[in-house]
């Protein structure tokens, strides 16, 4: 195993990283920019680096200065986390220059599954269900009309190279189209410096399923049942749980081998998560792959036992996984909330600033993973989540109880600072919720 | 260089719509050129109606010494750069970077050279890299303690990735400490030297 990994990343995801490789008797180095220098997860690692100011570009996408600490301080491993620089081949191909391990799938992998219209005709081609739509860029306005026109409204306008619910449009009728089409392109261009837009069929009514797989060198890959990721706001999640309340074991199954087979054909290596939409008459739709650990990676633990992040470093250095197929069972019901630093109330607008009061819950199968303590800044220059609330139950009702009971738990407060622990109690005390009945547009039809 | 400002010009009639941009524009002119040195900088702010100048020739009030702004950031789509590495000796093969020789590890302070410390700006990294204090291995450092040194000057070179960065004194000072050893990788915004600015 390696002696020392360096974590490319910064919050609870650094801090979860630290402690996977404390668990496995690797030593850590965190990287952190000028805002970090007293965050929990710089003192949690064994050596630090000081890589750059706030600016993210400057600091943890500043590659030469990640790069450079690896060589100070002697890492062999580059663990990335999610977001900045995970999902960012180049990154990958000169970690490989360095003679530094990036811990993640082979960058030509990467980049094929990073390009979404190019995942669609890879998994096409593998066999997988896909929504009609295209498995080509689409150059024109006129050839997204005709498109639109053939697979029927309503559509969905998506940025080739996008990601967390980001250059998404969906178009219901024709004369919307020109500039939906236009704003995606531009937006697409603004965020993921790619313009590429493709189209799909949009199911308004669908559960949002996706299925965590793991792969090793050795022919070894697993998945590890699904997570039903479908209380969204604006594409965004912010509920995730597993197992899905629609999935039955007959669908897990069935799901699970689509998610392996498209793992398969594109040669997928370490943790990996295949995204499906799930319609109205139990039929699973792919809809792209994640090439990198998830943020809501912790409920699968919750669920199987397996340490994703374990199983990453144990591939990334070339060693088998530790877990077969026939060993995964999924046990219990895990569900996990996002708290964020946002108003609920005005659209889920961040709200930084200093935790003045911060107690988490605590308690049988409470899991909280943050890199937040009392008197900590919530930074304006990242994103304004505060940690992962995470909680396991026998089953979903009694899982659900036991959130609630661990919401009730959590205080935060500090001058201006509002989170989405409020909504998070609607939405588990809805009636609706509770009942299963929870698809993509659960928030636009309920009144919270 | 000073930078001054003038309260004259601050002045509620020069708020009047249509004349306030013209008349700040052309009392500024006229005071640049009664100024007792090169014009370096000249601000114009309307809405508060502010001029600040710095000329050239004025005692210096204790400016930031600091190397460049941000000398090379990283281009965008990762094309491979087309400098030579820097020192080859240095690099194993792959472009890893070699332990420097311990014959160049010596860190330089002011105490050992005596050279007293007052008013001294530090120098520090803008980069991470590994800090070069000579152009080439066995080469006469860029600079020593006690050194006298211009504004653009080169203090050290931060080689990172192959790329190298060039740090330079932004102003005339005397270099009076020197931190960081040759061949040592340095961390973003690690002090490097002090220098001591020079009238």
């Amino acid at each position: 195993m390696f002696d020392k990994v360096l974590i490319a990343n910064r919050g609870e995801i650094a801090l979860r990283v630290i402690r996977a490789c404390r668990d496995l008797g690797i030593s850590s180095v965190a990287v952190y920019s000028t805002p970090d220098a007293d965050s929990e997860f710089v003192t949690a690692a064994d050596e630090s680096v000081h890589i750059g100011p706030g600016p993210a570009a400057r600091s943890y996408l500043h590659v030469p200065n990640i790069i450079g600490a690896a060589l100070k301080t002697g890492a062999q491993a580059i663990h990335p986390g999610y977001g900045f620089l995970s999902e960012d081949p180049y990154f990958a191909e000169i970690c490989a220059e360095a003679g530094v391990t990036f811990v993640g799938p082979p960058p030509d992998v990467m980049e094929a599954v990073g390009d979404k219209s190019m995942a669609r005709r890879l998994m096409t081609d593998a066999g997988l269900p896909l929504l009609p739509g295209t498995t080509e860029a689409v150059e024109t306005v006129e050839q997204a009309a005709a498109i639109a026109a053939g697979i029927g409204y309503p559509v969905i306008i998506k940025a080739a190279a996008g990601g967390g619910g980001r250059g998404i449009s969906v178009v219901h009728q024709p004369e919307d189209l020109r500039a939906a089409y236009q704003s995606t392109r531009a937006s697409a261009q603004a965020i993921f410096k790619n313009s590429a837009v493709y189209i799909e069929k949009y199911l308004a009514k669908a559960r949002h399923i996706e299925v965590q797989v793991v792969c090793d060198d050795f022919d070894g890959a697993v998945h590890l049942g699904e997570r039903d990721c479908s209380v969204q706001r604006r594409h965004q999640k912010l509920i995730e749980e597993s197992p899905s309340p629609s999935v039955t074991p007959e669908m897990r199954a069935q799901v699970g081998q689509h998610a392996l087979a498209g793992a398969r054909a594109v040669g997928y290596r370490g943790a990996g998560t295949m995204e499906f939409l799930l319609d109205g008459d139990g039929r699973f739709w792919f809809m792209e792959m994640n090439a990198r650990i998830q943020v809501e990676h912790p409920v699968t633990e919750m669920v199987t036992s397996v340490d994703l992040i374990a199983e990453q470093l144990r591939v990334a250095y070339g060693g088998p996984l530790s877990v077969k197929q026939e060993d995964v069972e999924v046990r219990g019901h895990a569900i996990e909330c996002r708290i964020n630093a946002e108003d609920p109330a005005r659209g889920f607008i961040p709200t930084p600033g200093r935790l003045d009061r911060y107690r988490i819950p605590g308690g049988p199968w409470v899991r909280v993973d943050t890199h937040c303590v009392p008197g900590a800044m919530v930074s304006p220059y990242y994103d304004s989540m505060i940690g992962k609330l995470i909680v396991w139950g026998p089953d979903r009702a009694s899982c659900i109880d036991r959130m609630l009971r661990a919401l009730a738990e959590f205080e935060v407060s500090g001058p201006g600072m509002k989170t989405t622990i409020p909504f998070h109690q609607k939405v588990l005390a809805h009636p609706a919720f509770r009942g299963g009945d929870v698809a993509t547009d659960f928030l636009e039809r309920h009144q919270l | 260089m000073t930078t001054l400002e003038f309260p004259g010009l601050d002045e509620p009639e020069l708020d009047a719509p249509g004349t306030s941009m013209e008349e700040l524009r052309s009392q500024a002119l006229r005071l640049a050129a009664e100024l007792p040195g090169t014009l370096r900088r000249l601000t114009l702010r309307s809405g508060a109606l502010t001029v600040d100048v710095e000329w050239e020739g004025a005692p210096p009030p204790a400016p930031v010494l600091a190397g460049p702004a941000y000398p090379v950031p990283y281009p965008a789509g990762y094309p491979q750069p087309g400098f030579p590495p820097y020192p080859t000796d240095l690099l194993a093969p792959g472009g890893a970077i070699a332990p420097p020789a311990a014959s160049n590890s010596e860190v330089t302070t002011a105490t050992a050279n005596s050279v007293p410390a007052t008013n001294s700006v530090p120098v520090t990294a803008p980069l991470v890299g590994t800090f070069y204090r000579s152009a080439s291995p066995g080469a006469e450092p860029f600079v020593k303690v006690g050194d006298v040194v211009e504004a653009g000057q080169t203090l050290a070179i931060i080689e990172a990735m192959k790329l190298l960065n060039n740090i330079t004194a932004e102003h005339t000072a005397r270099v009076v400490a020197i931190h960081a050893a040759n061949g040592d990788i340095v961390e973003f915004a690690q002090p490097l030297m002090d220098l001591e600015p020079v009238e």
